[in-house]
């Protein structure tokens, strides 16, 4: 969790430990829980703890952008590391004099859904910059329009799909 | 740097392999889930006589002190045949938190009947894994929290997903250790529980898409197998990658794990240690989160392209397929969520600096 996130957390434990009401609260249906109920939302309000995937701008924290960040970079992180394991794999085996077949397909396609996903990551996190040609933010746009390439050049995915499932798999021609 | 299996370690997993499929794995999970253990511990007994249950024990303790990517060969496999019980726990988890805690009293009054194969261990370890998995078939349950592990008692049982399982409450009773060492034998023993759980799925996966295979060459739709359709072939073709891709970051993580612990085994390459390069800490953390999240999420595209692939037939409880159907749905959110890992890998990673927020 990075230390923001953790921030984020502590904060919202020390809130409500000091806020949360002791009891549970009447029925709503009753008007004494109502008004309970009503005054517990505007404290989450007051607090800015009620919306917290709202913009800032409106009461929240932004908060869902920062989990939807830790989903997709997590992500990224981890594809690029098992893409890298899985090349020393094979730069191996073909060191000791094993060949490259049917699977080299997998790779193929694993690699350029990887970069396309990869780089719309980077953009989401360039926000207004990332439509920038040139310069330090334009490399990842060009990076992003030469990567939707790779799913169509040498051999589409849908060959390389095709290829994995008849030849590795021995599925029916 | 390369984590690939030994040849020792093909062999390993080709034995269990034969083993479970001429011991008809699927009957005993379906005894398992009736209240009938008998089948699945005579199972884990015949396990044990490959070395299964001896892997993850000290040798003094009559194990066979491997190193975790032996472990997770055998995790695999279990994996691969849908084995019932508590197989993250007892061959991974409770032995690498008896050997862990270091107290003699403790590992030679438990680690030899776990090795042998006569015990069948389970625990929880909260906030992860609040529930014991299997506590009614255990000889042996444990309440791991990083202050105290202590002796546990089952309280209430609730049923799983997986009919061949069964999540229990459990209240502490007697301490068996407490203090700072036992905070860092927990965790060892979360981690090595956790990548455990991530190789079960990896081979409950492969056993989802080879049984999709089969049925895509045998049932025929408009005079074609359906899997001769496109349709059918490309779906078939992206659970193979995640499989293919998942694979590397479980036999890295088993090998950043096995720097902190024991090196040796029966099935151990040449010299794991020093291929593993990385080290034990942080790093064993993130690669056994890493290998979690892509092995989770793996087998879960494994098990939704087998259901669509069998059409109907998958969804009945009369095939075979919702064993592991049921047990790749318990196991993606048992030892922590896709988002708890997540945030693992995320937090390692930012403190190596690079990213926007670190």
């Amino acid at each position: 969790m990075s230390p923001e996130v953790g921030r984020f957390r502590a904060e919202v434990r020390g809130w409500l430990r000091a806020h949360v009401p002791a009891g549970p609260l009447p029925s709503v249906d009753t008007a004494e829980g109502f008004a309970r109920h009503r005054a517990w939302e505007r404290e989450l309000a007051a607090a800015r703890l009620s919306v917290v995937s709202w913009p800032p701008e409106y009461g929240g924290r932004g908060a869902s952008l920062l989990e939807w960040l830790v989903f997709e970079v997590a992500d990224a992180w981890i594809g690029a590391q098992a893409y890298r394991l899985h090349t020393f794999a094979t730069v191996g085996r073909l060191a000791a004099g094993g060949t490259l077949g049917a699977e080299a397909s997998m790779g193929k396609v694993f690699w350029s859904e990887l970069d396309v996903a990869l780089h719309e990551t980077a953009l989401e996190l360039l926000g207004p910059r990332a439509e920038q040609r040139g310069g330090e933010d334009g490399r990842w746009l060009d990076g992003y329009l030469f990567s939707l390439g790779g799913p169509i050049y040498a051999g589409t995915n849908e060959i390389q799909r095709t290829v994995i499932a008849e030849r590795l798999l021995g599925l029916p021609r | 740097m390369s984590c690939a299996r030994s040849a020792e370690q093909e062999q390993f997993a080709a034995s269990l392999h034969g083993l479970l499929a001429a011991a008809d794995a699927p009957a005993a999970a379906r005894q398992w889930a009736s209240g009938d253990h008998a089948a699945g511990l005579a199972l884990w007994r015949k396990l044990a006589g490959l070395g299964v249950t001896a892997l993850a024990v000290p040798e003094r303790y009559g194990g066979l002190g491997a190193g975790f990517g032996d472990v997770m060969v055998a995790c695999e496999e279990l994996g691969h045949h849908a084995v019932p019980g508590p197989v993250a726990e007892t061959a991974a988890a409770v032995p690498v938190l008896l050997a862990g805690l270091a107290d003699e009293r403790l590992c030679a009054r438990w680690l030899p009947g776990l090795a042998a194969g006569d015990l069948v261990a389970t625990l929880a370890v909260p906030p992860w894994r609040p529930y014991a998995a299997d506590a009614d078939t255990a000889g042996l349950i444990l309440l791991a929290e990083p202050g105290a592990v202590r002796l546990a008692a089952a309280g209430a049982r609730h049923r799983s997903v997986d009919p061949a399982r069964s999540l229990s409450e459990v209240s502490g009773r007697e301490a068996l250790a407490q203090g700072p060492a036992t905070a860092a034998a927990v965790a060892r023993a979360r981690e090595a529980g956790t990548l455990a759980c991530a190789a079960q799925l990896l081979g409950a996966g492969r056993a989802l898409l080879e049984a999709s295979v089969r049925h895509a060459g045998q049932r025929a739709q408009f005079g074609r197998p359906v899997g001769a359709f496109q349709a059918v072939k490309h779906q078939l073709a992206d659970v193979a990658v995640g499989l293919e891709f998942a694979r590397p970051l479980l036999d890295a993580a088993a090998a950043a794990m096995t720097l902190g612990g024991h090196v040796k085994g029966v099935a151990a390459k040449g010299g794991p240690a020093s291929e593993a390069g990385d080290g034990d800490g942080p790093t064993a953390t993130r690669d056994v989160s890493a290998a979690k999240v892509a092995c989770t999420s793996a087998a879960q595209r494994a098990a939704r392209a087998a259901l669509q692939v069998h059409g109907a037939i998958g969804y009945t409880q009369e095939h075979d397929l919702h064993l592991w159907l049921t047990k790749v749905r318990a196991l993606a959110g048992a030892w922590g969520s896709q988002s708890e890992h997540r945030a693992r890998v995320m937090a390692a990673v930012a403190a190596h600096g690079g990213l926007p927020w670190s």
